[in-house]
């Protein structure tokens, strides 16, 4: 039978890195709150089978219950697309384009693959066995993912002008 | 200089330490919650034939209008609602009731809707990006929906808010042709120790918005009008293909846009499940044993996936289908309004 006073105990006290980490799959604090909420009520029905650190196994439920969501539609329905850009590119003259700002936006239209193997290398640190098996994929895989990722920032039109890209600042 | 690890390091790390303030033991207490739905869910497990039944489309009177809205002749697709911020027709809906603030006037605002089934979409807009900081939350019936920020990743990502699933009927919000109410407020996070749900509706000062929100009613896939082709398709190959062991592939390039194809399998304990992708509207029917287990709809010419949930054999027999684990079964997909060969299904253990 699994430790109820463990697991919000875990909830309580580590909880918060994984949401950093659901708000770089999602971009938006209210969808990563749901997401890690979604994937800590998943770990509890395999809480008794986790042993000394949990962390991982929440991890890896994480990004596979966001690959998930995707394919439930949560990129489907956009209620926007057909509506004018609110970003301000050259609309608002106050506006400063920011690099960071755009490469930020860039790793959001990665496919969500990709961004689950930027995150987990990138911010998590994980290493390529490591990332593989939160995804459970191959080490191949995410060699290929990372480096199809980093081929499309390169590419993404809005980093082509990018000082990054460019020669920096 | 190229891309580096660094700057992909250092954007990444300045976001997440913008972390809104979150309040871990209300979060403790919420993951009780879901905790104690998935019990109930497992219990029901019938539940999946409920599903596909709430979303047979039904009549819904939507009570409130923005009186600035305006229909003119201009085609379905484009037409908008909510003071333009959001469109008529999305996500397979048509919007029923809908409205829309200023925050210079309000920082909330209630209507009421008669909801004609559960499947509803619920979406909102800001007419320009909130800082991250700021959010908006809807409560359904006195009870905490969800909540979001208007900001940008919202914007250009969407959905601002994604559907309303049919798990609402779990927590009691929303019954069929019962009347709701549903309110906006706009609220501040990271100031206190609340979750954004709990929070105040926000008094201070910030930059005026205004706000679209919108419930939309699921229509049938025949009666939807789908907006017009784009010149070039993206990618059918950019899809996911994650889960359980895969069993088989059916592909509309090799099908037919409106094609249909099965895979034979032994049912395993893990059961099987549908993960589908396609980059054009239409809608994909899935079988076993010739018998409809689900039917996933494409509203957009926007790459997007549905994958179904595992279907081992008990639910397969509350759904009318004898199997057994150890039987030889046949898994199928049908496709209906393709007008491209732009749509793939993967046949996969579950997971």
């Amino acid at each position: 039978m699994a430790d109820r006073r463990e697991f919000d105990e875990f909830v309580v006290t580590r909880s918060s890195r994984l949401l950093r980490t659901a708000f770089l799959l999602t971009h938006d604090w209210a969808l990563a709150e749901d997401l890690l909420q979604t994937a800590l009520a998943k770990s509890w029905f395999a809480w008794g089978r986790l042993g000394e650190d949990p962390e991982p196994y929440v991890r890896k439920i994480l990004v596979n219950t966001y690959a998930s969501w995707w394919r439930r539609h949560w990129r489907g329905e956009t209620p926007t697309e057909s509506l004018p850009d609110g970003r301000a590119h050259g609309s608002d003259p106050t506006s400063q384009i920011d690099d960071r700002d755009e490469l930020w936006q860039a790793l959001g239209r990665l496919p969500r693959r990709q961004q689950a193997v930027i995150v987990l290398r990138y911010f998590e640190d994980l290493t390529e066995a490591q990332t593989a098996e939160a995804l459970r994929v191959s080490t191949g895989t995410v060699k290929s993912q990372t480096s199809k990722a980093l081929a499309r920032l390169r590419l993404d039109p809005d980093l082509t002008v990018h000082p990054i890209l460019n020669g920096g600042r | 200089m190229p891309l580096t690890d660094n700057d992909l390091r250092a954007v990444l790390a300045e976001r997440a330490s913008a972390a809104p303030g979150s309040d871990a033991v209300a979060r403790a207490a919420s993951v009780d919650r879901r905790v104690r739905l998935i019990r109930r869910r497992r219990v029901a497990s019938a539940s999946l034939a409920v599903v596909v039944l709430l979303l047979v489309v039904t009549g819904v009177s939507g009570l409130f209008r923005d009186s600035r809205d305006r229909t003119a002749q201009v085609p379905a697709h484009l037409q908008k609602v909510a003071a333009g911020l959001l469109p008529r027709y999305n996500g397979g809906g048509k919007a029923t009731a809908y409205t829309s603030f200023r925050t210079d006037e309000r920082r909330s605002t209630t209507f009421r809707f008669v909801p004609g089934s559960s499947g509803l979409l619920v979406a909102i807009r800001c007419d320009k990006d909130m800082p991250e900081s700021q959010m908006v939350a809807i409560d359904v019936n006195g009870k905490s929906l969800m909540e979001g920020s208007c900001s940008r990743g919202l914007n250009t990502r969407g959905p601002s808010y994604g559907p309303v699933q049919p798990e609402v009927d779990s927590f009691g919000l929303l019954y069929p042709g019962r009347p709701a109410s549903l309110r906006v407020r706009v609220v501040q996070v990271g100031t206190g120790a609340q979750s954004p749900d709990k929070q105040p509706v926000y008094r201070g000062a910030m930059r005026n918005y205004r706000i679209g929100v919108a419930v939309y009613e699921p229509m049938a896939v025949a009666d939807y009008p789908f907006p017009p082709r784009p010149k070039r398709l993206e990618s059918l190959d950019d899809g996911p293909g994650s889960g359980g062991n895969l069993i088989g592939k059916i592909d509309s390039r090799s099908v037919g846009a409106d094609g249909r194809g099965v895979v034979r399998t032994t049912l395993t304990s893990k059961g099987v499940q549908f993960e589908l992708y396609a980059v054009a509207p239409g809608a994909i029917t899935m079988t076993v044993n010739n018998k409809t287990v689900d039917v996933a709809r494409f509203w957009t010419w926007k790459g997007s996936g549905y994958g179904s949930l595992a279907l081992k054999a008990l639910e397969l027999q509350h759904l009318g289908i004898d199997v057994a684990v150890g039987d030889r079964i046949t898994v199928g997909v049908a496709a209906r309004r393709f007008t491209d060969p732009a749509w793939r299904a993967e046949v996969r253990e579950g997971s």
